[in-house]
């Protein structure tokens, strides 16, 4: 039986420096969900997510043709670190905070695979899942990304302490001040947890 | 031994990310503690309502891909 090995991020990197386009096509294609999820539920607007993705994946290239990637293995980090600065950017220039419905419209939290379920169960979790992703957009910049990054970028607190230029402590402290605004948020808004 | 547990202890071992120590201290007596079960299930449910990844759009694949194109060619 053929087995498929997977490369390291610095291993695809060090090809892509030594020339091989493919080698950056599939660190790409291996870390895009994740830092568009990212990006997209930190600004809330799918084009300027889409802007973002783009910038960051240039900014990346850039640097490491320059030399300037130096960090091994920690390519995602690294790199969610340039996507959210732009996305912290982006909305400083918006000068506004992120809206709860993106630019097409839609909540890009509505459909849940949920199994096993009578539909009313369903549609009334899926209501209760929305209300708490809407109260999420509510939230402070700081809260919301280190809820972000660990959720979708499934980063490590420490990881998101170095991102952040906080600490592990400061990162644990904001996810606790997140649950309990949103704990209050859902009071406030009769959100039923269930 | 009795260890003092908060609930930036619990979102510690919600993700994995606590001493080996406090683990088994919240193993232990979990069973015993409704309010720490009721702040796990809180963080069950927020983990559970951010699960809808996206991907971007081809179009902004693509232009990357130029990109690494372009670099390619000005460094021959």
């Amino acid at each position: 039986m053929m087995t498929k090995s997977i490369l390291a991020d610095g291993v695809l990197i060090q090809r892509y420096v030594e020339g091989s386009q493919i080698a950056f096509e599939t660190l790409m294609k291996r870390h895009k969900q994740r830092i568009f999820s990212s990006i997209l539920n930190v600004v809330n607007d799918r084009y300027i997510a889409e802007d973002i993705f783009q910038e960051t994946f240039i900014k990346v290239i850039h640097q490491i043709r320059a030399g300037k990637y130096n960090h091994e293995d920690k390519f995602l980090p690294w790199a969610l670190r340039i996507a959210r600065n732009l996305a912290i950017d982006s909305i400083r220039q918006r000068k506004r905070l992120p809206s709860v419905v993106n630019s097409e419209g839609y909540d890009i939290f509505e459909t849940l695979m949920v199994f096993d379920k009578s539909q009313e169960d369903i549609q009334i979790e899926n209501d209760e899942k929305s209300m708490l992703t809407k109260l999420i957009h509510q939230l402070p910049i700081e809260q919301k990304e280190v809820l972000i990054l660990r959720n979708y970028a499934d980063l490590s607190f420490k990881e998101i302490a170095a991102i952040t230029d906080t600490n592990i402590n400061t990162c644990i402290g904001r996810m606790h001040y997140a649950i309990m605004n949103l704990r209050k948020m859902m009071e406030k808004n009769s959100v039923r947890v269930k | 031994m009795n260890i003092n547990i908060t609930e930036t202890d619990l979102i510690s071992y919600f993700y994995n990310e606590s001493s080996p120590e406090v683990t088994d201290y919240i193993q232990v007596n979990i069973s015993n503690r409704l309010d720490w079960q009721e702040f796990i299930h809180e963080l069950q449910l927020l983990r559970s309502s951010m699960t809808n990844f996206q991907n971007p759009h081809p179009t902004s694949l693509n232009i990357v891909l130029e990109e690494v194109s372009l670099e390619a060619n000005h460094s021959l």
